[in-house]
């Protein structure tokens, strides 16, 4: 009961975002949400040993070490959003005007995201992040301009398409379980893991491959990538924050299951597709990091690579699956971390140019810093969880015999190390510009955030035993040693 | 059922070369109309999920999408014309070629031919011809027909399956295509100065 608490809270508190004695103080009670939902989700991973699987809710909900390794990622990642609006409205009260249907519509989207993660039913999965889908639609557009709608747009229009090939899967899957002489068909997931014990066929096959390409469209994957920079870009900050550290984890979650489920009888689909998904977005994703000066876009392609180093993990499989699991959380964190700092850089400097951005250390010390060590972090530097998760990952690659695509790998992060400090080193390093001036940043304005880097340091250097028999879990769940 | 599998695929052809977009939504519920008929083929439903797929069918693709669209439209006086592909030879080849190669791709999957060959290559073709529309037009109005058209496709599919979803999830479904709806609304509503055709610089 505890677990549907945990995905149901912020729910309550959408209810009643509109209410007109609520608003004054909507900030504060988001932020009062995202702490007791990060609470809840904390003793709810880290209460139970990694092992045990409960089903609830009626058979549509359970509470496996995936279900709670990611509900917990979601809600911290959503506790440093809720702080960051919160302290960007103490400095600018401005910002307060209209935040009811932000802060609304923010916890409806966290509940539909915990309830997606939480959903032991493949197509009520998919109902939840289609839900997710319909709220961030409006969040991006919160104070609309013209590029903010013209991204929403998109974003709505990709995610639908993508969304319906995810359920044009199922249809095949459903097909599949009909052709080889089934009594029922259903898509509860021990229901799936009954009937993936079949031999493989057709349908089974075609199903894999639309589901994964659905899916991938969320996750950024080439083809179906181009809406991403556009949008995590135009969208605010926060916002920007849900979509890479949330939604993707919750569609991630979604391929998880898959994977878990079908991995040891359709390897031979699922492997080269989502090595060669990953392979094209990281191409892709290298040309946008070498061609931007925006240093806001340059994340977002920069999420594009990580989103191409996960797939091509969960595709080798093996002992890749626990650099996997690690990359995916540290990259939550990651994009969390970057996406608010560069809110705050923008809002100080009043440009998204990396070029008008100079001694970023000096102007700004907490959210340089930030920006620093999270561009560390993101080029996959020690000691940071990503770092290893990377290594794991080559290693796979190396231990699967995967020597082109290794290669091929590599010379894509180095060439993306390249372009991105060319971009970004200046940034944080460069002289003082005629305009600089300090910046005032309290402690408990970067509180969250330093949390979230604790955190991902600890995945580099020391993982707690009862989170690290979690990310064990989750990996051999994947198919991993 | 093969009459009106020939019907489904009259519906989705047909308004490609009609360029208004009055005939686009009266092609979609066309379409409903069609689906819900093969769905009716099997008799009416018995069970409380299937009576929500035929409220699907019925209400919310027949009269409910084309009418909510077609009153933003005649209130924003919206002109009579509207390409759902460009009008010239290669993209009306390029669709009469897609629809060949469905029948084709169906052929290979069931070589006894039969309904199920009909079936799937009307449900292929469907989908094919709206990323045709997707991949081709950049106005919201077209794009969104584009993606209702593979709504109905994905539909079509299901229906050549015989089990149903369970109740809450057939519930889900439909109020995620009423909500989805409802959003592409808001975006028709704003008009193309709200949704610009091409990214910014």
């Amino acid at each position: 009961m505890m677990n549907l608490l945990a995905a149901f809270f912020p729910a309550a508190g959408a209810t009643v975002a509109g209410v007109k004695r609520v608003r004054p103080r909507i900030v504060s009670m988001l932020l009062a949400i995202a702490a007791v939902d990060a609470a809840l989700a904390a003793w709810f991973a880290l209460g139970t040993p990694a092992s045990a699987v409960v089903v609830f809710g009626g058979g549509y909900f359970v509470a496996d070490a995936t279900s709670r390794l990611f509900l917990l990622v979601a809600s911290l990642v959503f506790l440093g959003i809720a702080t960051y609006l919160w302290t960007r409205v103490k400095d600018t009260p401005a910002l307060r005007e209209g935040l009811e249907r932000m802060v609304g519509f923010s916890l409806a989207f966290v509940s539909a995201a915990n309830l997606a993660i939480l959903s032991h039913h493949a197509i009520a999965g998919w109902i939840f992040l289609e839900l997710t889908t319909l709220a961030a639609v409006q969040l991006i557009q919160y104070h609309p301009s013209p590029a903010r709608v013209g991204a929403a747009w998109r974003y709505l229009l990709f995610s639908s398409v993508g969304l319906g090939l995810v359920l044009l899967g199922f249809a095949c899957l459903a097909r599949g379980m009909e052709a080889s002489g089934q009594a029922h068909v259903g898509f509860f997931l021990d229901e799936l893991a009954e009937a993936a014990r079949q031999p493989p066929e057709l349908w089974r096959r075609i199903g894999l491959v639309l589901i994964l390409l659905g899916y991938g469209t969320k996750l950024g994957l080439a083809p179906m990538y181009t809406w991403l920079p556009e949008t995590y870009h135009a969208a605010p900050p926060a916002v920007t924050a849900l979509l890479g550290a949330v939604q993707f984890n919750v569609a991630l979650v979604g391929v998880f299951r898959i994977v878990q489920i079908y991995r040891p009888t359709d390897q031979a689909v699922i492997g080269p597709e989502l090595v060669a998904l990953g392979l094209a977005t990281m191409a892709v994703s290298v040309l946008g990091v070498i061609a931007t000066r925006n240093y806001v876009k340059l994340i977002a392609y920069a999420s594009l690579n990580h989103g191409g180093v996960i797939a091509i993990g969960l595709g080798i499989g093996g002992i890749a699956a626990y650099g996997v699991v690690l990359y995916a959380v540290a990259n939550a964190f990651i994009k969390a971390i970057l996406f608010l700092t560069a809110g705050k850089i923008e809002a100080h400097y009043r440009t998204e140019d990396a070029r008008q951005v100079t001694a970023l250390l000096k102007d700004m010390p907490y959210s340089g810093l930030f920006f620093m060590v999270g561009i560390f972090a993101l080029l996959g530097f020690p000691p940071f969880g990503s770092f290893l998760g990377e290594l794991i990952i080559l290693s796979g690659l190396i231990g699967a015999g995967r020597f082109v695509v290794f290669a091929a790998f590599c010379s894509i992060l180095t060439v993306t190390f390249i372009a991105t400090g060319r971009t970004v080193f200046p940034m944080i390093w460069g002289a003082p510009g005629d305009r600089a001036h300090r910046a005032g940043q309290t402690l408990t304005s970067v509180l969250p955030k330093l949390v979230l880097l604790l955190a991902l340091l600890a995945m580099g250097l020391y993982l707690p035993a009862p989170v690290n028999a979690l990310f064990r879990q989750v990996a051999a769940g994947l198919g991993g040693l | 059922m093969t009459f009106l599998l020939i019907a489904f695929l009259i519906v989705l052809v047909g308004p490609l070369f009609i360029a208004t977009w009055r005939t686009s939504l009266m092609g979609l519920a066309l379409q409903g109309v069609l689906l819900t008929a093969i769905y009716l083929q099997r008799g009416w439903p018995v069970t409380a999920s299937g009576a929500v797929l035929l409220l699907d069918l019925l209400l919310l693709r027949t009269w409910f999408v084309p009418r909510y669209l077609q009153r933003i439209l005649s209130r924003q006086s919206a002109p009579r014309r509207n390409d759902v592909i460009p009008a010239n030879m290669l993209s009306w080849t390029l669709a009469g070629a897609l629809v060949f190669a469905s029948f084709h791709f169906a052929g290979l999957i069931f070589p006894e031919g039969g309904v199920e060959t009909t079936h799937l290559a009307a449900a292929t073709a469907a989908l094919l011809l709206g990323f045709l529309i997707l991949g081709t037009e950049n106005t919201p109005f077209s794009q969104m027909t584009g993606a209702l058209r593979i709504e109905n496709a994905i539909a079509l599919f299901e229906l050549g399956s015989a089990h149903l979803l369970p109740l809450p999830i057939q519930l889900g479904v439909t109020a995620i295509l009423l909500l989805t709806v409802l959003a592409f609304g808001g975006f028709l509503r704003a008009g193309p100065a709200g949704v610009p055709g091409e990214p910014e610089p």
